[in-house]
């Protein structure tokens, strides 16, 4: 393809690129919409392609980052996910840090999302020309003590928050000001590293994170904007502390502002918010209008939830199922399970979720799938989902290491709370962490390109992916007239787009005479590297969740492709894999349980062959004299199943 | 024993020497007496202190230093901030406040300064450090480079600008299950076909993550289908279609449909990129030479070794 300036004669070839060799009757309109001036990219395939990124990576402007001793800016985060090596903490005498770390492959897309919230108290506690740096507020700050993670935390709970009045008050800064040159600053570091030459080897997004604790729960949001048009300043849980004012805020300042902003907002840690990031009570708002109001509004800004990353996974668990459920357990969900022991919310709410096991509850609308099925209870009631939930995965890297989500070289994702073996291996007291926690995952698009438009756009459409670190291609199309012999033909993804839609969206209405919805699954694992072969695939699993008219709730995983039996395992003196298993998967399967009058979700679960968890790795690296407790702890599983899940295509009665 | 009010040491009276048995009692008293006596110490030098406290109410700073003048510009100044924290303009009462807030601090600072106080103190040191890097950084000369150092940056790192080879490619897949018979001969087969007019996109079994790649180079076609197929694929004839070639899923048939061969981009291709590393370069080069200059003019003294 030539390279083409012109933003004209980029859309002119785009309309011709995009006869992907029959008409789609569902996209008239290009693709995606191009909101930014940039060279074409040279890699553009209308068929999409798989981008792996991270959309949750926070740096020394985050106030835990830096009380962590993390010293890495968002230019380094940047740096290092698109290859190049950083250093972090511990730091040496003249403040540079004596590990070096680096990605074996560089990631397709980022977002640095540090805590705007307090952005401006940061800045004035670091910058020694600033009037309140020597106030016991910032002095204690610096000293990077627990207590100030707490007590900085604690800012983040209350509904009615106030600013650190020896830092904001009348005494102390212009916070409104500061908090805006940190946020120049970060749209200049995002800008810096964004490539817009033909190459488009490496696409960067504004984005900060709103961090709200109310009530000791995590109902945090990474906010990331489409492109470089955004709000003066981040929206933060001081000036909207609950997440229906961070809405509707949005939709005002962004995306119905007539300036070409376009943003979404991706929920994560749902695994820890004890039932309130997927609470349905519409801030006690009894009129329907109102609900549906609410729940448009939700669906709109927040089409995406993050699945899996540092503490834990939020896709299912084994003992909070859908009151009402019947499902036998699946085993598979105590992979990285953080809270498998707690008292359960039932319908409720509860508090603490944030502060460490023994407090608060779990829900089961804490995960995906619980979610996913409250989601179409509303629809049934309301009209509207709320939760029509595409999912992604990414760190939460406080060390600005976006997408070091590998398990064998992993160095902790806190700062100096996880910089030994020995810190990671030890169970968390206060907040969550220690061994309970993970190298977290990565984010995946399908796209046409690697550009801003192409995967913001994905990500709006919910054609999304998580993985639990590898690189594994996941597709997943829904339809009504894929043909059996689908896994065998080269077309196979020009026909699942031609005939169906793909993960994210909802099926199209039955044509008369179909009797059940057809699905195509297939995979590719992580390709071996010079150094690094990947790890086979085990299997490929649909997951399917429905509702019947009398509101009864149902859930199954059904087995698709590949071989759950096929014995592979772990050698765990040496972690070396052992047994076969599948370089690809392809699977064309129909629903046998399909009802036409039932609402239904279904998504795609890749699962690798077993491998050694991080931990057992450490633990092997260790001389046996200095392996800690958990090392031989029976209860902390020593291997895992990585994995990847794809968005979920939605049926509608 | 040091007292922390004033420089002079207070002696503890010295240690009563041993007894012998029987006279535990006498050792209890002269004990209390050492202890009384050993606080009388204290008093005294708490007395020694204070004294010197009263002393210190006496100004230190001399001559020039002793004169403060608030400007009619700065009493405004500190009205406008009063107005901006408060949110309304101050009464006359309150500018007064605040102009004679501003001379206390500004009198607490210089007898600060005329007793040293800054010395010792680790933040003062380092911001007065900052402060004199920001003064070198200052001088660092801004006008842009000129097109002549552009070029020679660049002809100077020309080898780390050198861009890889990259190439486009077309490519039929085949699952390693999939073959039955001989590989070599299955693949002459499909290339026959292929040179013969065959569609790829007819040929072969399903690959998800695409069909034709565009301008990669070797790094990135690892990432898609595992190092040993980019080796092999890096080097391969162009519009030819060879195979199989391995990868990690199968075998595979390609096409090198074009190639760039390692190249050094345009000047201008790479020119923000240069200007960046060139202020970059001229501000470590001021900041060392400042630093030299000013090294030679002190005396310095190391220990050996």
């Amino acid at each position: 393809m030539h390279k083409l300036t012109a933003s004209w004669l980029v859309v002119a070839a785009l309309t011709i690129s995009c006869d992907n060799g029959g008409k789609s009757t569902r996209e008239q309109a290009p693709p995606f919409v191009r909101t930014e001036s940039r060279e074409a990219c040279s890699d553009y395939d209308a068929l999409k392609r798989p981008l792996f990124g991270d959309l949750h990576v926070h740096t020394a402007l985050s106030f835990d980052s830096y009380i962590w001793d993390n010293r890495n800016i968002p230019e380094d985060a940047y740096r290092f996910g698109r290859g190049e090596a950083i250093r972090l903490e511990p730091l040496d005498a003249d403040g540079h840090g004596t590990r070096v770390v680096q990605l074996e492959r560089p990631l397709d897309f980022m977002a640095d999302t540090d805590h705007a919230d307090l952005f401006a108290e940061v800045q004035a506690c670091t910058d020694p020309r600033s009037r309140v740096y020597d106030s016991d507020r910032c002095v204690v700050f610096r000293e990077g003590s627990t207590s100030s993670t707490v007590a900085w935390g604690m800012s983040l709970v209350p509904t009615a928050p106030e600013r650190f009045p020896a830092v904001c008050g009348k005494s102390g800064i212009d916070c409104a000001a500061a908090a805006g040159d940190v946020w120049g600053g970060v749209q200049r570091a995002a800008e810096l590293y964004y490539d817009r030459t033909a190459s488009c080897r490496f696409t960067t997004f504004v984005g900060y994170e709103w961090s709200g604790a109310n009530n000791l729960s995590s109902i945090h949001r990474n906010v990331i904007f489409r492109n470089a048009e955004v709000p003066a300043l981040p929206i933060t849980h001081f000036e909207q502390p609950l997440p229906e004012g961070l809405w509707s805020a949005l939709e005002e300042q962004c995306l119905d502002a007539g300036t070409g902003c376009d943003v979404l907002a991706i929920p994560h840690n749902s695994n820890l918010s004890n039932g309130r990031l997927f609470s349905t009570d519409y801030l006690g708002l009894t009129d329907i209008e109102d609900q549906r109001s609410q729940a448009r509004r939700r669906a709109r800004v927040e089409p995406l939830m993050e699945v899996f990353q540092h503490k834990g996974e939020s896709e299912c668990s084994t003992q909070f199922p859908f009151p009402g459920l019947q499902a036998g357990p699946d085993e598979l969900c105590a992979f990285e399970e953080q809270r498998p022991v707690a008292d359960n919310c039932g319908e409720g709410e509860g508090i603490g979720g944030v502060i460490g096991s023994g407090n608060g509850c779990v829900s089961y609308r804490d995960f995906l799938r619980g979610a996913l099925l409250r989601g179409m209870a509303e629809e049934m009631r309301l009209g509207v989902n709320p939760f029509r939930l595409g999912v992604i995965a990414s760190t939460d890297t406080h060390n600005a290491t976006p997408g070091a989500a590998e398990e064998d070289r992993w160095q902790g994702h806190s700062g100096d709370q996880e910089d030994t073996p020995v810190k990671r291996l030890t169970p968390a007291s206060l907040l969550p962490g220690g061994l309970a926690n993970n190298p977290g995952g990565l984010a995946g698009v399908w796209a046409e390109e690697n550009s801003r438009d192409a995967v913001f756009a994905a990500l709006a459409r919910r054609e999304t992916f998580g993985t639990s670190g590898p690189r594994i291609a996941p597709r997943f199309f829904g339809g009504w007239r894929y043909g059996g012999d689908l896994c065998a033909n080269p077309d196979l993804v020009r026909i699942g787009y031609r005939d169906g839609v793909a993960m994210g969206g909802e099926l199209p209405k039955s044509p008369g005479g179909a009797s059940a919805p057809v699905f195509v699954a297939a995979a590719l694992r992580d390709p071996d590297l010079t150094d690094r072969p990947g790890t086979p695939l085990q299997r490929i699993q649909i997951v399917k969740g429905w509702i019947d008219a009398d509101g009864t709730p149902h859930e199954r995983v059904f087995d698709v492709a590949g071989n759950a039996s096929n014995g592979a395992s772990v050698d765990l003196d040496t972690c070396e894999p052992r047994g076969t298993g599948y370089d690809e998967l392809c699977s064309v399967w129909s629903d046998p349980t399909f009802e036409p009058s039932q609402h239904a979700y279904y998504y795609a679960r890749v699962l690798e062959n077993p491998t050694c968890r991080w931990s057992t790795r450490e633990c092997l690296a260790l001389a046996p004299e200095s392996r800690p407790p958990a090392c031989s702890d029976p209860t902390i599983l020593k291997t895992g199943q990585e994995r990847a899940w794809t968005s979920p295509i939605w049926y509608e009665p | 024993m040091e007292s922390v009010l004033s420089d002079e040491k207070v002696h503890a009276p010295p240690a009563p020497e041993r007894r012998t048995r029987g006279a535990a009692p006498a050792i209890a008293i002269a004990s209390v007496v050492l202890a009384i006596a050993a606080l009388g110490s204290l008093a005294i030098a708490r007395v020694n202190a204070s004294r010197r406290a009263a002393d210190a109410v006496t100004a230190h700073a001399v001559g020039d230093a002793r004169h403060i003048e608030v400007s009619a510009a700065a009493a405004d100044a500190l009205a406008r901030e009063q107005a901006r924290s408060n949110g309304t303009q101050p009464s006359a009462e309150l500018r007064a406040l605040a102009i004679r807030d501003h001379v206390d601090r500004e009198i607490l600072y210089r007898e600060a300064q005329a007793l040293d106080l800054g010395r010792d103190d680790p933040i003062v040191k380092r911001r007065l450090i900052q402060k004199m890097e920001a003064l070198i950084e200052a001088a660092v000369p801004d006008d842009p480079p000129t097109d002549a150092e552009v070029s020679a940056w660049f002809w100077a790192h020309s080898a780390e600008l050198e861009q890889p080879t990259r190439v486009s490619l077309t490519h039929v897949f085949f699952r390693r299950d999939r073959i039955d018979g001989d590989l070599e001969r299955v693949a002459a087969e499909a290339i026959a076909a292929l040179e013969g007019g065959a569609a790829p996109s007819s040929m072969g079994d399903p690959f998800v993550r695409g069909s034709t790649f565009a301008a990669r180079n070797r790094d990135e076609l690892a990432a898609i289908f595992g190092a040993e197929f980019a080796a092999r694929v890096l080097d391969s004839p162009e519009k030819k279609w060879v195979g199989p070639i391995p990868s990690s899923y199968g075998w595979h048939l390609v096409r090198v449909d074009a190639r760039e061969g390692a190249r050094l981009p345009d000047i201008a291709e790479v020119r923000p990129r240069v200007v960046a590393a060139l202020v970059n370069e001229r501000r470590e080069r001021t900041r060392r030479e400042t630093l030299d200059r000013l090294r030679s003019q002190y005396e310095i003294v190391t220990p050996p070794g």
